[in-house]
């Protein structure tokens, strides 16, 4: 099986065709016939890992965990392949078993025990404000290939530092003082400028999400 | 807009939330503002949305985490595949130094939700340092094993002996360190003690180096708790008989009238933890006794051809000495010759130094 990486121009307006290249109803016949190498499962844990790591990563803010969510939640569907419904493309999917994982899988003891308590409090409202309802949700949104292109366009646009800051802080996951070291400004002018890029790409952005 | 929050100050901590680095306090009161008003939502969520729209892949290596769950072995089954994939997300091995082998296994039954037990056994032959998720240290005896639940340090620290061990435990006021071994409860909250409980030693023998210790016997035939103070050294022996819960009572439990613990005060207690540095100390031990120790230490089997031998008596320390060493030593002092093949000492009565020695002895007189 031939694996390509995940840039191919998604057009699909209502996730009702298939368009992804390892359909889960592919991945499921692979399953039922017991093939050692799994090649569609392989397939669509490679192509869409990073990418549904850095979404995790939105939701938890720490690297392990994310990465460990995103393995699990391959875990369950690959668990319960047989009562997934394939009616959406498999990106559009396993977005959403991202998303719904978040919360699940901190609630095991297992996890909560490295935490402390304040820590694990901040990481579940954390959660549950990153989950809150939107219409349509940010996980059906970046189905669409065309968002990256015109957020990419619309950081372009930031002032210089703006952009720099945001793009540390977003992209490298720097915190505040260590971009305020790399870049030798305060603290301060990170904390302003990192606002002011958000609010400018609201004015942006927002009407294209809609 | 509640009026004791200007915007600036909202959107400030908007974007210090959505790029992580928010205090947990400023957390709290962003929430309670997000929660305050519909109109206060709405702003977090479009803000919330538009910081999402601009995800790229990160740094996160695909191939490396395929690799990784590929490794212990290619997916053959389902359950290989859960077993590997819940190893490499859930499993906060113990750190090993030794000859020890640690065993994970992992219940698939579906909604056990991965529970399952950690063993580490440290073969004949090899002691084991252990350091757990805790940071408590366990040395692990010859041929002794160490069992504790996945849930390990969740909410108890819990952990089961078969053989001897000497913790170093790591103080938790809030969970309290227990070893179970055979049918006692050894509690301990920061302290160094010793506990030897091979099965074929039909009981428990407990020292107590620093801290405090509490066993809990509740569960024997004959029940009983003590509190143990540093140097103390506690042998409880399992009675013999073990009645059965039949109504007919054939089975009259004679142990039950003699109390099966023994507590006394030892002012050496390297003797009792030696081991764990490699060191053995031998203070006025039968050479039967030696024996039991020497099939541990060496993993051999000993035979005794004489039994009248069984019963020398011998004192001094082995540091890292081999077999062949320990044995000439222990000849030096008594009337003995011995043989090793395929794993098996033969320990003889050797007549003619025997006679040696016997004179010896007369003419010290």
């Amino acid at each position: 099986m031939n694996i390509e990486s995940n840039s191919e121009v998604n057009n699909e307006q209502i996730p009702s065709v298939v368009q992804d290249q390892h359909t889960l109803e592919e991945v499921s016949l692979n399953i039922k016939q017991d093939q050692r190498q799994l090649p569609a499962f392989e397939g669509l844990f490679k192509a869409h890992y990073a990418a549904l790591c850095t979404f995790a990563f939105d939701f938890v803010n720490r690297h392990e965990l994310a990465e460990e969510i995103v393995q699990d939640t391959f875990l369950r569907i690959w668990e319960r392949y047989d009562e997934l419904d394939i009616r959406i493309s498999a990106k559009a999917y396993l977005y959403r078993a991202v998303q719904n994982n978040c919360l699940n899988y901190i609630k095991q003891d297992r996890i909560r025990a490295r935490y402390g308590h304040e820590l694990l409090q901040q990481l579940e409202s954390r959660i549950t404000l990153m989950n809150m309802p939107a219409a349509p949700s940010p996980a059906e949104r970046l189905e669409h290939s065309e968002l990256e292109q015109m957020a990419e366009k619309a950081i372009g646009k930031l002032p210089p530092q703006c952009q720099d800051i945001f793009r540390l802080s977003r992209f490298e996951q720097l915190s505040y003082p260590e971009i305020s070291r790399q870049l030798g400004i305060s603290i301060n002018t990170v904390k302003t400028q990192m606002t002011r890029a958000l609010q400018r790409l609201r004015d942006e952005l927002l009407p294209l999400l809609k | 807009m509640q009026p004791n929050y200007s915007n600036g100050r909202m959107d400030d901590l908007i974007a210090q939330f959505l790029s992580g680095n928010i205090s947990t306090e400023d957390q709290r009161a962003l929430e309670q503002w997000i929660n305050a008003s519909p109109d206060n939502r709405a702003y977090f969520i479009a803000l919330r949305d538009v910081w999402m729209a601009t995800a790229t892949p990160g740094h996160y290596n695909a191939d490396a985490a395929w690799h990784e769950l590929q490794q212990i072995n290619a997916p053959v089954s389902i359950k290989r595949w859960k077993q590997v994939l819940r190893m490499a997300a859930s499993f906060t091995l113990p750190f090993v130094l030794g000859g020890g082998v640690v065993f994970a296994w992992l219940s698939l039954k579906k909604g056990d939700n991965g529970q399952g037990l950690v063993t580490v056994t440290s073969p004949k032959g090899a002691t084991t340092k252990i350091e757990l998720s805790d940071g408590t240290e366990v040395w692990l005896n010859a041929g002794s094993s160490l069992q504790y639940a996945s849930s390990f340090n969740s909410r108890s620290r819990e952990v089961k002996l078969e053989g001897e061990a000497f913790f170093k435990v790591h103080t938790d006021p809030r969970k309290p360190f227990t070893v179970n071994a055979a049918d006692l409860k050894i509690l301990a909250l920061g302290t160094s003690f010793n506990v030897k409980a091979y099965p074929e030693d039909k009981g428990v023998v407990t020292t107590l180096v620093d801290g405090a210790v509490r066993i809990d016997g509740s569960q024997t035939a004959s029940p009983f708790k003590i509190m143990l103070k540093p140097h103390q050294h506690v042998v409880y022996k399992q009675p013999a008989t073990v009645a059965g819960n039949n109504q007919k009572g054939t089975t009259a439990l004679t142990a039950a009238s003699i109390t099966p613990v023994e507590t006394r005060e030892v002012s050496n207690t390297e003797i009792y933890t030696a081991w764990k540095d490699g060191n053995w100390i031998v203070t006025s031990q039968s050479l039967e006794e030696l024996a039991i120790t020497m099939e541990r230490r060496f993993n051999v089997n000993v035979v005794f051809k004489d039994e009248a031998l069984k019963t020398f008596r011998f004192s001094g320390t082995f540091r890292q000495e081999t077999l062949e060493q320990v044995l000439n030593i222990l000849k030096l002092t008594a009337p003995l010759d011995y043989k090793i093949e395929e794993g098996t000492v033969t320990i003889r009565e050797d007549k003619a130094l025997k006679e040696k020695y016997a004179n010896a002895l007369r003419n010290s007189k």
